[in-house]
């Protein structure tokens, strides 16, 4: 007996935990609601309050069931709409919730609970309430309800053995049926309602243990809408436990409410609940409610009925405890079948989106168990891939067997599957306290926070989802903290009162990353830096050589904390470092970047062990290797044909040209460093040979542009990518915004693979992230992108980095036309210059110019004028052919670019024009990475590099000689507003150079929504753009927070009528494009004065 | 002491009985590009992944090369040689048997197993038997070796596995004879 008690009050505290979390997100969103509050919301709050005070009344938890009680109450008041439910309400419930929380925790030391102040703080509003007149639900509730609340909460109440209190719970349970049998035709009612026409409600409810009630409403006086209203109300209310199987006298087709003589209607209801259940529910005085007998008829008719036990346990004490806790159990459960009609109003679509957890039944099955499950069921899967086979030869003769297999196989696959889910939980098992912590804290700290969550149906393991709260935990109370600012501070930087927080989950390189972004005041790494030298954390002089990076990584440095003073919230320098050794713990990672005044982010990486992630699974080398389909964007495969003309050489780096971009390419055999002695060694041609050979061939008819690369087939190879001369795959993947192809041999299959943990003798390689179990059951390596990254040493550029929208504007196609002029260095490589960047170009006759080298300048005396010459591939570093004599055999010409820089007597020598045209030029600025690039772009199919002619210039040491000393710009942020990605990189690497931070924006739209939220010290904007053009951004800058921020125009055609207008506009000047003196000698003069 | 005893090229070897698992004929494994060359890769059996060592790579012997099946179109390796996996024990099953000997003798938490050229039989040993191993012992350097026991006309090298599947930072600071070194 003692055991089944203490089973017993295991249920309920199970029980009583689910409600619980069912109420927390409720009554949030009944305190950010108010009045508005759905009422199925306020319903379901009241219910589940309500079942918690049965069952603890049941087992004789008075502390329990009085504040309970006591919230149930307010509770009612705020469901019929007697009491507005103001913050002041859903605080105190809120409060009375994490005090039953306590309480349910320990329900053994329950008892010894002090709940007076919660209680008090409830009573205390509902007596002021008290004077309020009731609107809604007139027959109050019977005086009995009112006192329950003395009665438990009297101290004789001890708590007490089980038994005693089942039948005051129970007692009236059983009445229900003997007043239904004398019931079923109630007296004063000249319309009875009649089961037999319902009776496929009947069958129903004999099936499902529902009784039938009618239930006699009082409707209030009112205009017509008001009792459709009410009537729509009720409806609802019964809904949510049951059906409204007929009204009495019948509504309209619209629903409209007849006229009623003696202002009552008659609801006939069908329900599991009890009367006194469902008397509670709707609150109305017992005799309005009648229980209606099933006909003994029909229920012959009808199959055996579940109902029947609920009755009959009366007589069965022992028994009667488990029964008795059912109805209040099933009071909360959704009722999906009758859900269908109005959820479009009655379940918010917040409730929704906010992961609110619905009440499931569960069933605790040990880890433990569950991985020899999955374990088996992997076998099994083998296991089936082996019968598949063996009985291939025999299925033709068989059909019966064919059939036999094909089941054995289907099955197989759904129980792997359904195992295989099994211990993965969505990331909102965490992520949906959150909110409340949030509220709690923003309201502690006097700030204003709004708390977005995101991709909470991310799962994760369960070991991992277990081990995430406590971290994500501290890091959010740390960001409510410290990195939001209060309300007042915030206005005064021009941001939004309240501060934006949002957790989001989602995956990426088959892990799971969970963001942790603010928009508060970010963190100083100047400060860090003072603060972790201060606390001997590091040396000073260390910390002057430590990147930003590496300086805000000391905020997870052990007894490192940033608060200026202890608060109870954070600040006592345990934490950060715990995070990141929990989350290392679950073999993750922690990644911080901050902005000074802009926000921070902090992402978790972290590995979904056992998760099952879809994968291709390709071949390199004669291996297998799954590669996570997240992050693939898609798979080109290169014919034998076409090797030639789709890879090309780029400073010994193998590019792919695919509509319109260059794509790095990355060898996976090679890179992986697999030995032809691990593999069978079939057929190694070398690749980069064979495709050279090809394109030797295929250029002879057409050799000048790219005499270099038949040169270059003849040096010995750089590196080694061996492979074969067949068609290759190439698998383009996204990596944290860079994109890069990764070359397999083959393509096999596309899987749904189990992650599993890579052998801890195989963690020295980084390019994979796990291992799995393949169909066959061979075993295959997980790729991990970063890592095959890392180890190919692909840079992707830091400023393309810290502008990801930048990329993606640079493929889309450009609204303006460049005029360029191409032209083909001494080395072979093709280079573009946009036309007014470019003073002049001069064919010069080798003879007629006499070439110096003084001090390793080269100089040139032509037309008695002596020029600085460059060579821009070789400043570039890109050469690599040799170069031909400068006092040249070769060719009889030459040509001389004179730049558009004044002051500079410059020529960049190429050895010839190739082509000048009017083009969109689609700048890529990952493929070749050199200082002095702006980026490539391909241009009628041929590679071009776009030098940074003033960059070239300083690299060449040659600055023009009036550069004046160059005012420090360093930390100033500046916009940039060019619908032209090619000039809006032009712009912001000249300024990037200066100093700036610089930010960009595609067009005046974009820029003006930028000004409003962030502040600026530049504006460098383009005139002529889509949507918003440079001057009416001018005109809208001064009504933004940025009114005094300095703007600056720049142009293709400029002219002393467009300068006027500019400056009308409010601007201070205007500059061509690209002319980065002017712009900067602007900036210059603004800075003097 | 019981021990399992097989041959590795021309060595009797053997190693405790209650640290083996099970052995198996050599089946399909996949290589793991980038790993020390004494990992011979992984191997699933009935859904745990094993981490196969090379036992003639471990001792660091002259290069045996595999010889390879050509002309086959499988990516996985056979080798041709009939040769046997001795998959062993974990830490954690050990430590149901005996905490000591799982603390001092199986110290790996991943399922591993050794590559071995053919099978012998269980022999009983008796610990006082097991002499260290004689300075001029060839093919086995010191550390792997837990000691050596004459049977019969044979010299049976008990390893030290625990070194076997440490790895080589441990075997440079912790250079015992003995079988009781932890290896983490």
């Amino acid at each position: 007996m003692a055991e089944e008690d203490e089973e017993l009050l295991a249920m309920f505290v199970q029980e009583s935990t689910e409600h619980l979390e069912n109420i927390e997100p409720n009554l949030l969103i009944l305190e950010e609601r108010g009045a508005a509050t759905d009422p199925e919301i306020i319903n379901s709050l009241f219910r589940g309050v309500h079942s918690i005070k049965g069952s603890a009344g049941f087992f004789g938890l008075t502390a329990i069931s009085k504040l309970s009680h006591t919230m149930e109450n307010l509770l009612g008041k705020v469901r019929d709409k007697s009491i507005e439910p103001t913050t002041e309400i859903s605080g105190s419930l809120l409060s009375g919730l994490d005090k039953l929380k306590t309480m349910v925790h320990d329900v053994v030391n329950s008892e010894a609970v002090d709940a007076s102040a919660e209680v008090a703080e409830i009573q205390a509003i509902l007596e002021r309430s008290g004077l309020a007149v009731p609107v809604v639900a007139p027959p109050k509730e019977p005086p009995a309800q009112e006192k329950a609340p003395v009665v438990v909460a009297a101290p004789a109440a001890a708590p007490a053995a089980p038994p005693a209190a089942v039948p005051a719970k129970e007692a009236t349970a059983p009445v229900a049926p003997s007043v239904a049998e004398t019931a079923a035709a109630p007296k004063g009612v000249s319309d009875p309602f009649v089961l037999e026409n319902f009776p496929n409600m009947v069958a129903d409810a004999l099936r499902d243990g529902h009784h039938f009630f009618v239930v006699n409403v009082d409707v209030p006086p009112g205009g017509e809408q008001a009792r459709k209203d009410f009537v729509n109300q009720f409806s609802q209310l019964v809904d949510s436990v049951g059906t409204v199987v007929d009204i009495k006298p019948a509504l309209s087709a619209e629903g409209s409410v007849p006229t009623l003589p003696d202002g009552i209607l008659r609801f006939l209801v069908s329900t599991m609940l009890t009367a006194d259940l469902l008397q509670d529910l709707v609150q109305l005085s017992p005799n309005a409610i009648q229980p209606l007998a099933i006909p003994a008829g029909m229920a012959k008719a009808a199959p055996a009925p579940v109902a029947a036990p609920v009755k009959a346990s009366a007589p069965e004490p022992a028994k009667q405890p488990s029964k008795s806790t059912t109805p209040s159990s099933r009071l909360l459960k959704p009722r999906p079948e009758q859900d269908g009609g109005g959820t479009g109003q009655r379940v918010e679509e917040r409730a929704k989106s906010s992961g609110q957890p619905t009440v499931e039944e569960t069933l605790r099955v040990s880890v433990a168990l569950l991985d020899e499950l999955i374990n088996m069921a992997g076998e099994l899967v083998l296991t089936r891939n082996q019968l598949i086979r063996a009985t291939a030869g025999f299925v033709a003769q068989s059909p019966h067997l064919a059939s036999l297999v094909q089941g054995i196989d289907s099955v197989t696959s759904r129980i792997h599957g359904k195992v295989m889910q099994a211990r993965m939980q969505p990331v909102n098992v965490v992520f949906n306290k959150f909110p409340r912590i949030v509220r709690d804290l923003a309201l502690k700290l006097g700030k204003k926070i709004d708390l977005e969550v995101r991709g909470g149906d991310v799962e994760l393991d369960k070991s991992v989802i277990e081990h995430l709260s406590d971290p994500l935990t501290h890091m959010i109370r740390n960001v409510a903290d410290h990195a939001i600012e209060l309300p007042k501070d915030r206005v005064a930087c021009g941001k939004p009162e309240a501060g934006r927080v949002e957790l989001a989950a989602y995956h990426e390189n088959g892990m799971v990353n969970i963001a942790l972004i603010d928009d508060g005041a970010g963190i100083d790494s100047e400060r860090i830096k003072s603060k972790a030298v201060e606390k001997g954390l590091i040396t000073e002089a260390r910390g002057n050589e430590m990147s930003e990076e590496e300086l805000l990584d000391l905020i997870f440095a052990p007894g490192f904390s940033m608060a200026k003073k202890v608060s109870d919230v954070s600040g006592r320098g345990v934490g950060m470092d715990v995070v990141r050794t929990n989350i290392e713990k679950l073999r993750g990672t922690v990644h911080i970047s901050s902005k000074v005044g802009k926000g921070t982010r902090i992402i978790l990486k972290l590995p979904l062990t056992l998760a099952i992630i879809p994968a291709m699974i390709v071949s390199a080398g004669k291996l297998r290797f799954a590669i996570p389909e997240i992050g693939l964007i898609e798979i080109v495969r290169v014919a034998e044909t076409d090797l030639a003309k789709q890879i090309q050489m780029v400073c010994d780096a193998p590019v792919l040209s695919l509509r319109h971009t260059l794509l790095p390419l990355v060898d996976l055999t090679s890179t992986l460093g697999i030995e032809t002695h691990m593999t069978d060694g079939r057929g190694g041609v070398h690749w980069l040979d064979s495709w050279l050979q090809q394109r030797a061939q295929l250029e002879e008819g057409n050799a000048s542009l790219t005499s270099s690369s038949t040169k270059r087939s003849r040096r010995p190879p750089g590196h080694s990518i061996s492979y074969y001369s067949q068609a290759i795959y190439v698998m383009v993947i996204n990596v944290s915004g860079n994109t890069f192809g990764l070359v397999v041999d083959d393509v096999l299959d596309s899987e749904e693979i189990v992650v599993k943990p890579l052998p801890s003798y195989a963690k020295d390689t980084t390019c994979f992230s796990a291992v799995t179990i393949l169909g066959d059951g061979s075993v295959a390596s997980i790729i991990d992108y970063s890592g095959i990254v890392e180890k190919a040493k692909i840079n992707f550029s830091s400023l393309e980095l810290a502008s990801s929208d930048l990329e993606e504007v640079a493929r889309a196609a450009l609204r303006e036309k460049q005029n360029i002029i191409l032209l083909e260095t001494q080395s072979g490589l093709v280079m573009g210059i946009v036309n007014n960047m470019v003073s002049r170009v001069e064919v010069i006759q080798r003879n007629q110019c006499r070439m110096e080298s003084i001090n390793n300048q080269s100089y040139m005396h032509y037309n008695n004028v002596t020029f600085h010459t460059i060579y821009p591939d070789r400043i570039l570093g890109l050469e690599g052919n040799g170069f031909p004599d400068d006092s040249g055999s070769g060719e009889e010409t030459f040509c001389m670019v004179i730049p558009a820089i004044t002051g500079l007597q410059v020529g960049l020598v190429f050895s010839k024009i190739v082509d000048t045209m009017e083009t969109y030029i689609d700048l890529d600025c990952h493929v070749i990475q050199a200082d002095g690039l702006f980026g490539t772009a391909r241009i009628n199919g041929r590679l071009v590099l776009f030098p940074d002619l003033n960059r070239l210039f300083q690299l060449a040491d040659i600055m023009p000689a009036t550069t004046e000393p160059q005012p420090d710009y360093d930390g100033l942020r500046a916009l940039v507003v060019d619908d032209t990605p090619f000039l809006r990189i032009v712009t912001a690497t000249y300024l990037s150079q200066a100093g700036f931070l610089v930010e960009q924006a595609e067009d005046g739209l974009g820029a003006s929504q930028r000004l409003k939220t962030s502040p600026y010290d530049l504006v460098v904007t383009d005139i002529n753009m889509p949507v918003m053009d440079g001057l009416e951004l001018a005109k809208e800058i001064p009504s933004t927070m940025n009114a005094d921020t300095p703007v600056i125009a720049t142009t293709s055609f400029i002219s002393s009528d467009l300068v006027t207008r500019c400056v009308r506009a409010g601007m201070v000047g205007c500059v061509p494009s690209t002319d980065k003196f002017r712009l900067l000698n602007m900036l210059a003069t603004m800075r003097r004065v | 002491m019981l021990v399992s005893t097989f041959h590795l090229g021309n060595i009797y070897i053997g190693v405790d009985i209650l640290l083996v698992r099970e052995i198996n004929r050599s089946m399909e494994y996949t290589p793991i590009p980038g790993s020390p060359n004494y990992i011979r890769g992984m191997l699933n059996i009935r859904g745990r992944i094993i981490t196969l060592f090379d036992l003639k790579r471990r001792f660091a012997w002259s290069q045996e090369e595999p010889v390879r099946q050509s002309g086959q179109d499988k990516e996985l390796v056979v080798e041709p040689k009939k040769q046997y996996n001795v998959i062993m024990k974990t830490h954690h099953e050990v430590m149901r048997i005996s905490r000591r000997l799982a603390d001092t003798q199986c110290t790996w938490e991943d399922p591993v197993g050794l590559v071995v050229d053919r099978l012998g039989d269980v022999r009983n040993v008796v610990d006082d038997h097991i002499l260290p191993p004689p300075a001029n012992l060839k093919g086995i350097s010191a550390p792997f070796i837990r000691g050596v026991v004459r049977i019969e006309k044979e010299l049976l090298v008990i390893l030290n596995i625990a070194k076997i599947f440490g790895s080589d930072d441990h075997l440079a600071t912790d250079v015992t004879t003995g079988g009781a070194s932890r290896v983490h």
